[in-house]
């Protein structure tokens, strides 16, 4: 922890008196404990002095009916984050000090029936009202009778809030979902999705339109919630791999690796350092494939087929060399709890060394004909500006915030396994435009290519699986966090341990639910017809922010 | 200009009855069956995701790529569920996707075909019990389905060899 940010915490610590303010420290983050009426106050202090909020997860506590609310901050030179908690029956809202916490606090009011006072909007965002009356029947059937549900005091004493409500009482409560434009006198709504057009996920998003520009835009997500975060609870910790993988689908190594480093730090394991070196060269073909789709999909949405069917090429090539390496197209069931399932085969990691350097040739070339053509250059300039200011006070993660000049790679500044040992250069650049958007992406698959080949070249022996691996050892009520740059940014994992190796608690924060409110602000002023653009240069992923 | 070329010469796979994929056999064997019937070549298709984690849709967008290129089978996506013979959905269907389905279904002109791809919308898969699942998460629980095609998540060519079987169902359907 940078010693400026330990001070201030000390400072408060004297200050306040010790059943106000608590701190202790593990090897995922500095913990600090404090009352739920002096959040929002310390919030405030944390984010003056330079940290950036993360993300804010409530979670059961041991004692009934107690809520736990963990606000999480990443904080600059600190190699680990920084968390505010606090437990109680009612909460103040931070939305006040922190605005883009607005969503967590909508979820987190949602999801555990506690209330938040002082969050001014409070439409439901998990469960939309008019499915609400399918909830009940599914979770009378299936998932109230679940033991560890019933087992656990505090969802036994009230569950979530959406199996305590019946359906029919929610949907009467919240009323219809409503959409707010600006007010002004000439103002039309164009709805769209939650089928889109495209091959893509669903996802609801209002336009309020002046003519053809963009006065506002609304999204509603929430299409593909499936209760991910709930669905592990009660699981073995080392069994749930294949759930975290079905978080966001071109994600999943970065997902699992999150998981397995909040898992790994609770109980004190260390990776062997050829595994980390493995997960590293995993980790970056996945950033490699999925940029190539939003590259790809840039060029075809403003009409550009020949760059777009190249990119589309090289996408192919580059999943048939996934499937080649890690026997799987999305490279998963690999990542495992200390390790590594098996470890890369020799003959594939030489045949991934001979196939990136022939992926680079070509992603050069395509590179200058995109960047070359002015009718290309035409579209994205000045398109979808997302301003430095408002990537910042919304906590933008990931290439959108590197576009607006805000650097933010977890693989630099909270640097994790593989990465401790190799400088990653991060590009940033500046106008958070469809242009810096896509120059940035670019820059980051050469540089996912030179950390491959560099990684290759250290080529390590040895085993890539921890000894001795006992996680039913693990002290039940132990709280890890986890995180790693996916493609599209840091997510986060808060993982509690439970009895006898099971989960307690999964929370999970991925870059698209921090970054889906920039894109509302990213838009604005833009005319309808580039919001496709827009939206795909961002590329956020509706099945990572609904879970 | 001519290096150039070579990098991006269209590559598209060879598809025959003696492919080391048993996909890409069945698929060559269904097509000699296609290019004998002088109607009902093409098939419009639309995609409804329902629920899964946007692999099947990665897997979806690849059968455009050169490689693949799914338009040589007859197959061709379309915008909208009134243009479409198949939907393909993919799942486990959450509660908040099951009206949206169903209104996609009933927009299709008939006679049509709905194919289930993935593991979560053939089964439900990891998903069963899962608050946010209508009922068992399967495709088959909101809307009829034609044919299955499980994977995790089905690869490209297992997804257009689906398509090309509900083509073979939808000309068997009365109007």
């Amino acid at each position: 922890m940078n010693d400026a940010f330990r001070a201030l915490i000390n400072q408060l610590a004297r200050n306040l008196a010790k059943s106000e303010l608590r701190q202790s420290e593990t090897s995922s983050a500095l913990w600090v404990e404090t009352k739920p009426d002096l959040l929002p106050a310390l919030c405030g202090t944390v984010i003056h002095a330079g940290a950036v909020f993360d993300s804010a997860f409530a979670y059961p506590s041991s004692r009934a009916n107690i809520w736990t609310a963990a606000y999480i901050f990443r904080v600059p030179k600190s190699s680990k984050p920084l968390a505010l908690v606090a437990s109680g029956k009612k909460f103040l809202s931070v939305s006040s000090v922190i605005p883009c916490a607005v969503w967590d606090e909508r979820k987190m009011r949602e999801m555990s029936g506690t209330e938040f006072m002082g969050l001014e909007d409070v439409r439901p965002i998990v469960i939309h009202p008019e499915s609400a009356k399918w909830v009940t029947n599914n979770r009378h059937s299936a998932h109230a009778s679940h033991p560890a549900h019933a087992a656990h005091p505090a969802h036994a004493a009230h569950g979530l809030a959406i199996s305590a409500k019946s359906g029919h009482e929610l949907s009467k409560e919240s009323g219809e979902y409503k959409f707010i434009g600006t007010g002004e006198a000439g103002e039309f709504e164009i709805p769209v999705g939650p089928v889109h057009a495209g091959i893509i996920e669903p996802g609801h998003f209002r336009f309020h339109v002046m003519g053809e520009t963009i006065n506002k835009m609304e999204v509603r997500l929430s299409y593909l919630h499936k209760g991910i975060e709930e669905l592990a609870h009660g699981r073995k910790m080392d069994g749930v791999f294949p759930l975290i993988e079905q978080c966001s689908g071109d994600e999943s190594v970065a997902n699992c690796v999150a998981y397995a480093q909040a898992v790994e730090s609770l109980a004190g394991i260390t990776v062997p350092r050829e595994a980390e070196s493995q997960r590293l060269v995993l980790m970056e073909l996945e950033r490699i494939y999925s940029h190539l789709a939003d590259l790809g999909g840039m060029a075809m949405d403003v009409g550009f087929y020949a760059s777009s069917s190249r990119f589309a090429i090289m996408r192919e090539n580059m999943m048939r060399l996934n499937a080649r390496v890690s026997g799987s197209r999305f490279l998963r069931s690999r990542i495992a709890v200390g390790g590594l399932n098996g470890p890369l085969s020799e003959d594939a990691l030489r045949e991934l060394g001979a196939g990136v350097r022939k992926f680079m040739t070509a992603f050069m070339e395509n590179e200058k004909m995109a960047l070359t053509s002015s009718s290309f250059l035409d579209r994205v300039f000045a398109t979808g500006i997302l301003r430095h200011e408002t990537a910042l006070s919304l906590s933008v993660v990931g290439p959108v915030a590197r576009a607006s000049g805000i650097a933010c790679d977890t693989r630099k500044s909270m640097a994790y396994g593989g990465y401790k040992a190799s400088a990653v250069h991060e590009p940033v650049g500046e106008g958070g435009d469809v242009f810096m958007r896509f120059r940035i992406k670019c820059g980051e698959v050469k540089e996912s290519v030179r950390l491959i080949e560099h990684e290759l070249a250290n080529n390590l022996d040895g085993p890539v699986l921890a000894h001795g691996l006992r996680l039913d050892r693990v002290p039940a009520g132990r709280t890890g966090l986890g995180w790693s740059e996916a493609p599209r940014g840091s997510c986060m994992f808060l993982v509690r341990s439970g009895h006898g190796g099971n989960l307690d608690t999964l929370r999970i924060r991925t870059p698209s639910y921090r970054n889906w409110i920039a894109i509302q602000e990213a838009v604005l002023g833009n005319i309808t017809a580039d919001f496709p653009l827009i939206n795909k240069s961002f590329n956020l992923s509706y099945a990572g922010a609904d879970l | 200009m001519r290096e150039f070329d070579m990098l991006f010469r269209p590559q598209c796979d060879k598809i025959s009855k003696d492919s080391a994929d048993p996909t890409v056999r069945e698929i060559a064997m269904l097509m000699d069956e296609r290019s004998l019937s002088p109607l009902a070549r093409s098939i419009a298709v639309r995609m409804v995701d329902c629920g899964s984690s946007n692999d099947v849709e990665l897997e979806e967008g690849l059968t455009n790529s050169s490689q693949v290129d799914c338009e040589r089978f007859g197959i061709h996506w379309v915008a909208s569920p009134r243009h479409a013979d198949v939907i393909i959905c993919t799942g486990p269907v959450s509660v908040n996707m099951k009206l949206a389905l169903e209104k996609t279904y009933h927009a299709m002109p008939r006679p049509n075909a709905v194919l289930a791809a993935g593991d979560g919308a053939c089964t439900g898969g990891l998903f069963a019990g899962a608050h946010g699942v209508y009922k068992s998460g399967r495709i088959s629980d909101v809307v009829p389905v034609d044919v299955l095609v499980p994977g995790n998540p089905p690869s490209p060519y297992e997804i257009v060899l689906g398509i090309l079987k509900c083509g073979k169902i939808i000309a068997k359907k009365k109007i």
